[in-house]
C-alpha cells in the first residue's frame, strides 16, 4: 500500500512540476482583420473610373496622370488634353500608397509587398511580378480608432487589411510596442517621385515619370529605394519581373521626403536634410547632413542648389516656417546659404528659373530662382486663392494637389496662371 | 525544504500503529500490543513498556484499537500550504466540519493566502475522503471558494479557487494526527486598472489564471 501511495505521490510532483500560470490582459482594442494572402495577391484588377475621394499622390507619365487614392489604389486619368482630363479607370491595389514607373512597368506598394504591374497598353493592366513581404511591418493606413490601442498583430494569419474596436485578450507578456505603432508602421501617403538627374526641371520625360516633392519613394536607375519606418529599402529592378530586395539602411530620423539628383538621394526629415550616395546601389551611405530646427521639410534639387522649405503644425512641431537655399556644390559639405521666412511652406517644384512655393493658406507663390540666393525676395506672383500642398511643374503645365481636390494651370504666362481643369475630391 | 516535508510523509505513513484493547471481564481495559504466548495466556505491552500477561478466561474481549473510530463529529485541519512558481505562494488554512462517518468530512476554511504579491482571505468549502478506516489512511480531498483581497493592491479583485489533494492522514493519538498532502490548485484572479494612461483612458483588466502544484503539511483533530 505505502509503496503504491509513493509511487503515485513521485507521479504526481512530476506532472504538476510544469505548472504554469496563465496571464492576460483583456481590454478594447483596435483588433486586426485578416485577409488571406491568396486573397490579397489576387485582388489587383483595373475598375471602372469613380470619382476621387481622399486626397493623394499625383504621378505624371506621357500623357497620363496617375493620383494614388491612398489604401485602395491608383485613378489613371488621361491627360493629352489638360483642360479635359479623362478618366481611364481604376486601378485596385490594397495597402497602395505610392507608385513608380519606368519604362512600361508600374512599381506599386501594396502594404507588405511591392507589385509590379504591366503598363504598356494602359488599358489593360497586369501584373507581372511581385516582391513579397519587402514591407513586413507596414499596415494599412490609419482605420484604426486612435482612441484604443492596437491590438496584437500575427502575421502567420494573413494581411491586415483593416480594424475593429472589440475586447480581445492578449498575453501580458505580448510585445506592446507593436500596440503603439513602433514595430508595424502606419502606411503613409505616399507621394511617389522619380527624377532622372532633376526631372522636375523640365526635361523631356519618356522612360521615367514625375511627381510631386513630397514622397517616400524614388528611383536612381535600376533601383528603387522606400522609406519604410526608419529603413531605407533599396530594391533592384534591372530584371523588372523579378525585383530583389537588399538588406534597409537603417535612417535614424523621420524622414518624410525623398528626392532623387545627381545618384544621390536628398532626405528631408524633421531635423534637417540628409544626402546618401549610391556608387553601390544596393547599400546607400550617408555623405553628409544639414540640420535645421525641427520641422516637416519636403526638398528638391536642381543644379546646385537644394530648395528646402521647412514649417510648423500638426505632426511637424517645430515653430519655423521659412524657405532654405542651400549649396550643394560639394556634396560632403552642405552649406545652407539663405534662409527666407514664409507663411507655412508645404511641397514646392521648380521648372526652370520658376520657384513655386505651397504656401499654405497664403496660397501659392511664385519666384524668381534665376539667383537662387535672392529667389525668396523675387516674387513674381501669389496666387491666394489656390490653396495647395504640393505641385508638379512641368511644360508649362502645373498640377497641383489642394485639400479639395487637382488643378492644373498653364503657367506659360507666369504673372497669369490660367486654371485649366479641376479633379474634385 | 520538499524534501523534509516528503521525508516526514514517508515517516508518518511507516509508523506502527497496530494496538489492540484489551477488555477485561473485571472491566479494566488495557491498551497495548499483544503477542499470544500460548493458547492460553495473552500478554500484552503497554506504551510505557511494561509487559502484562492475562489468561484468556479473564479476558471478555480483544479489539483492535482503532483511532478513527472516535464518536467525534467534528473535524479541525490546520494546515500550511506552498505553491511553487515564478513567485512561490503560501498559505495558512483553518478547516472546521462535520464527520458523517470514518469516510466522509465536509466542513468550511478560512485563512491567509499571499499569491503574487497580494495578500487573500480565502473563503472556502472543504469535502474529504477517507480510504482506509485506520489511524493512517491515504484520502482525497477537494476545496473551492472565493479568495477575498486583504488590500486593495493594483486594483486587485480577488477571485475564485479551487483544488485538490491527495495524502496522508496519520493519527497518533485518539483525536490528534498529522496531515500531509500534494495536489493541484487553480484559481482565477482579476485586477482591473482604470486606463492604461492619458492616451487610452479605456480600462483594462488582467487576468491570473492560478495553475500550480500545491504542497500542505499541518495537524488534523476529531
Amino acid at each position: 500500500m505505502m509503496k503504491k501511495v509513493i509511487i503515485a505521490t513521485v507521479a504526481l510532483l512530476l506532472i504538476l512540476v510544469s505548472c504554469k500560470d496563465k496571464v492576460y490582459n483583456r481590454f478594447l482594442a483596435n483588433s486586426p482583420i485578416y485577409t488571406s494572402f491568396e486573397e490579397f495577391r489576387n485582388s489587383i484588377k483595373l475598375e471602372a473610373p469613380h470619382a476621387l475621394t481622399t486626397k493623394g499622390g499625383i504621378y505624371i507619365k506621357d500623357n497620363y496622370l496617375f493620383v494614388t487614392e491612398p489604401n485602395n489604389g491608383v485613378h489613371i486619368i488621361d491627360n493629352s488634353n489638360p483642360s479635359a482630363p479623362n478618366p481611364i479607370g481604376f486601378l485596385k491595389i490594397t495597402g497602395n500608397t505610392g507608385i513608380i514607373i519606368k519604362d512600361n512597368y508600374l512599381y506599386a506598394n501594396a502594404l507588405i509587398d511591392l507589385v509590379v504591374i504591366d503598363v504598356s497598353i494602359i488599358s489593360n493592366p497586369k501584373e507581372v511580378g511581385r516582391l513579397k513581404n519587402v514591407f513586413p511591418n507596414t499596415l494599412p493606413l490609419p482605420s484604426y480608432d486612435p482612441n484604443y490601442p492596437i491590438a496584437h498583430i500575427d502575421p502567420s494569419l494573413g494581411i491586415v487589411t483593416g480594424f475593429e474596436v472589440k475586447e480581445v485578450e492578449q498575453d501580458v507578456d505580448d510585445n506592446y510596442s507593436n500596440s503603439y505603432g513602433n514595430q508595424f508602421n502606419i502606411a503613409q501617403n505616399e507621394y511617389v517621385a522619380f527624377v532622372d538627374g532633376g526631372g522636375s526641371s523640365g526635361n523631356t520625360i519618356q522612360s521615367q515619370g514625375i511627381s510631386g516633392s513630397i514622397t517616400k519613394m524614388t528611383l536612381i536607375d535600376n533601383h528603387i529605394y522606400v522609406m519604410e519606418h526608419y529603413n531605407l529599402m533599396p530594391i533592384d529592378i534591372s530584371n523588372p519581373l523579378e525585383p530583389k530586395a537588399s538588406t534597409p539602411v537603417s535612417i535614424w530620423r523621420d524622414v518624410e521626403t525623398l528626392f532623387a539628383a545627381q545618384n544621390h538621394i536628398f532626405m528631408g526629415t524633421t531635423t534637417g536634410m540628409l544626402i546618401y550616395e549610391t556608387s553601390n546601389p544596393n547599400s546607400p551611405t550617408q555623405r553628409s547632413v544639414i540640420n535645421h530646427v525641427d520641422a516637416c521639410d519636403p526638398v528638391v534639387v536642381q543644379g546646385d542648389y537644394a530648395y528646402v522649405t521647412v514649417r510648423s503644425g500638426t505632426t511637424c512641431a517645430g515653430t519655423f516656417n521659412q524657405l532654405d537655399v542651400i549649396d550643394i556644390t560639394d556634396l560632403d559639405t552642405p552649406l545652407l546659404k539663405e534662409s527666407f521666412e514664409f507663411t507655412n511652406p508645404h511641397g514646392l517644384g521648380i521648372d526652370g528659373t520658376n520657384l513655386f512655393i505651397c504656401d499654405g493658406s497664403a496660397g501659392l507663390k511664385v519666384l524668381d530662382a534665376t539667383n537662387p540666393l535672392t529667389c525668396g525676395n523675387q516674387l513674381i506672383n501669389t496666387f491666394s486663392d489656390i490653396q495647395a500642398t504640393d505641385i508638379i511643374p512641368f511644360n508649362d503645365i502645373a498640377i497641383v494637389i489642394g485639400d479639395h481636390g487637382i488643378y492644373q494651370y498653364d503657367y506659360s504666362d507666369i504673372q497669369n496662371l490660367n486654371l485649366l481643369s479641376t479633379i474634385n475630391f | 525544504m520538499k524534501t523534509i516535508l516528503f521525508g516526514i510523509l514517508l515517516l508518518s505513513f511507516c509508523a506502527n500503529a497496530q494496538r489492540s484493547e484489551v477488555t477485561l471481564k473485571n472491566g479494566s481495559v488495557v491498551l497495548g500490543k499483544i503477542k499470544t504466548v500460548n493458547d492460553s495466556i495473552v500478554r500484552v505491552t503497554t506504551k510505557d513498556g511494561s509487559i502484562w500477561q492475562y489468561s484468556k478466561d479473564d479476558i471478555k474481549s480483544i479489539e483492535r484499537y482503532d483511532y478513527m473510530s472516535s464518536d467525534g463529529k467534528v473535524y479541525s485541519i490546520v494546515s500550511l500550504g506552498h505553491m511553487p512558481g515564478v513567485n512561490t505562494g503560501n498559505s495558512l488554512h483553518i478547516i472546521n466540519g462535520y464527520r458523517f462517518n470514518n469516510h466522509w468530512n465536509l466542513g468550511i476554511g478560512v485563512g491567509k493566502e499571499t499569491i503574487e504579491y497580494n495578500d487573500y482571505i480565502p473563503l472556502f468549502l472543504h469535502g474529504q475522503y477517507n480510504l482506509l478506516e485506520s489511524s493512517t489512511t491515504p484520502f482525497l480531498s477537494v476545496m473551492a471558494g472565493y479568495e477575498m483581497p486583504l488590500n486593495n493592491n493594483a486594483f486587485n479583485k480577488g477571485g475564485f479557487t479551487t483544488g485538490a489533494q491527495i495524502g496522508i492522514n496519520h493519527y497518533f493519538s485518539k483525536h490528534v494526527g498529522l496531515t500531509t498532502s500534494v495536489g493541484y490548485r487553480f484559481g482565477y484572479f482579476e485586477n482591473e486598472q482604470p486606463n492604461w494612461g492619458i492616451w487610452w483612458p479605456e480600462p483594462v483588466v488582467t487576468i491570473r489564471e492560478l495553475n500550480r502544484f500545491e504542497f500542505r503539511f499541518g495537524l488534523v483533530f476529531k
